[in-house]
């Protein structure tokens, strides 16, 4: 699920603090402010134990100092948080003197006006790693026009983020169908629309639902807990459904695997009288509920 | 063959000397097979193909699907065991590596799973003498400044290599977007190596 945002100004007084001590980052000396960014928390081995945030954020670090974009003040940057061209274990005033010398300025205008931005860009840059660790939970993929063939590089990494895309495409695919057919079936419902039309949707609601539960079972099987969601919260977008057992949940999703017809759904059901009855009088059951008539007391009807 | 005298006359007189590896890596639309081939076109001894590609195809076409979580782990350890036997096989002079052990880390981080033991210990003991990450060649931005889902995920691939390499105790040198040839320059002068003249 998605985090709260970073606050700017905490994480610019957390690079501030930082500035002390310089790199390595020890446990003592990283804010939780910079701990709990997305792309620390992102690259840490064990997110939930904090010297492996801490050894994120010191990498995260480290990384974005070697790239800082300002090339004049590049040097001055590394110096400034102990990395070469400054030594290892020495003091901010010794590091801020060979700071101010790589970015050609006297030492106290380099402290009073150079400092606090270089210390504003890397926060920044924070921020902005952050942000490309942003997860875009519960919500469909952004799809736009396209005109170009855009070729996948031959790279097991690039071969399973566009096998991940494939399966996320695949299931929220489902979910929309599903959400499509649940919410037909409750405008048929408002409408007091015929009894066999709302049992006959209220199936093709059910198979698709199924249908979408198997296929986020199948997400969440192949990508690790927490991309998105646990099975039950994805299949949860699609809409309300009447309240099933497990048991008649597990069969309703056996009997939609593997991209079934609605005929062979049903076919499947056939003898589930007590399953169709839970799915169909879910819907009637309300303010005024409808008693079904006898012949479609029969598993769930076509 | 070499198009540079001096780098051919190097590398020959360095051969039986102490190996030095060099790994090239990177996320997808790095730039990284065209950096390859510079490398393989300048007669400097490199990997051939990154083996993990293959044993990739190997785990698909035996498996009939796409992996699913516990298939990651034997796949990354058939790929650890192939880096190994390639860093081995090396025993004297210069040699470039088309990724190296530690970019296990990332794939590991990628999809959630904790450092295999195996790569722990591997990263350990095969050490490598200089890391270069070839930072992406795309800025992953569309014409909005609208950043796509999968453009991040390759993004994210990218920066959990970095970190690989970070949390097994190097220090990697960044190589900016540019053309292999240049790229390849960049990385000879940063070796002391001749440069072998075919930048642009």
């Amino acid at each position: 699920m998605p985090r709260k945002s970073p606050v700017e100004e905490e994480v610019v007084a957390a690079v501030r603090r930082l500035l002390r001590p310089g790199l390595p980052v020890t446990p003592g000396s990283a804010d939780k402010a910079l701990l709990d960014l997305r792309g620390v928390l992102a690259r840490a081995i064990d997110p939930t134990d904090e010297a492996s945030r801490v050894t994120a954020l010191d990498g995260t670090l480290r990384g974005l100092l070697a790239r800082f974009p300002d090339t004049r003040y590049a040097a001055a940057a590394r110096a400034l948080f102990g990395l070469p061209p400054a030594d290892g274990g020495q003091n901010l005033t010794t590091r801020r003197i060979l700071a101010a010398e790589q970015a050609g300025h006297e030492v106290h205008h380099f402290r009073k006006r150079v400092e606090p931005k270089l210390v504003e860009t890397i926060a920044w840059e924070l921020l902005a790693d952050a942000d490309r660790f942003t997860r875009s939970a519960v919500i469909a993929p952004r799809l736009a026009p396209t005109t170009e063939r855009s070729p996948i590089q031959a790279d097991p990494f690039a071969w399973e983020v566009t096998e991940h895309e494939e399966q996320l495409s695949r299931l929220w695919s489902a979910i929309y169908a599903a959400r499509a057919e649940l919410l037909a079936v409750e405008r048929l419902v408002s409408l007091r629309a015929d009894r066999r039309d709302i049992l006959h949707t209220s199936v093709t609601a059910a198979w698709r639902w199924a249908a979408a539960r198997a296929e986020a079972i199948s997400y969440t099987d192949a990508f690790h807990p927490g991309q998105y969601s646990s099975t039950e919260e994805l299949v949860a977008l699609a809409g309300w459904t009447p309240t099933l057992t497990s048991a008649q949940v597990s069969r309703l999703t056996e009997a939609a695997s593997g991209g079934v017809s609605r005929e062979q759904f049903v076919s499947a059901l056939h003898d589930e009288i007590e399953l169709g009855n839970a799915w169909a009088h879910g819907f009637s059951a309300g303010p005024a509920p409808a008693r079904q008539a006898p012949d479609e007391e029969n598993g769930l009807p076509s | 063959m070499t198009t540079d005298p001096a780098l051919a006359a190097m590398l020959q007189a360095t051969a039986t000397d102490t190996p030095r590896r060099y790994v090239i890596t990177g996320g997808p639309s790095s730039g990284k097979d065209d950096l390859i081939e510079a490398v393989h076109d300048a007669g400097i001894p490199c990997m051939v193909q990154e083996p993990g590609r293959e044993i990739y195809r190997k785990h698909r076409e035996r498996l009939g699907r796409h992996l699913l979580k516990e298939d990651r782990r034997a796949y990354s350890l058939e790929v650890l065991e192939a880096f190994i036997t390639e860093y081995t096989a090396h025993t004297g002079g210069v040699r470039f590596y088309n990724r190296g052990i530690p970019d296990g880390y990332g794939w590991e981080g990628f999809f959630g799973l904790r450092p295999a033991e195996q790569l722990e210990e591997a990263s350990r003991r095969y050490r490598y003498d200089t890391i270069f990450v070839l930072d992406p060649l795309d800025t992953f931005e569309d014409p909005d400044d609208i950043v796509w889902a999968k453009d991040r995920e390759i993004r994210r691939v990218h920066e959990l290599i970095v970190q690989g390499y970070y949390d097994a105790g190097y220090e990697p040198v960044f190589v900016a977007p540019d053309s292999a040839g240049n790229r390849l320059d960049f990385i000879c002068a940063n070796l002391r190596l001749p440069k072998p003249g075919q930048g642009g």
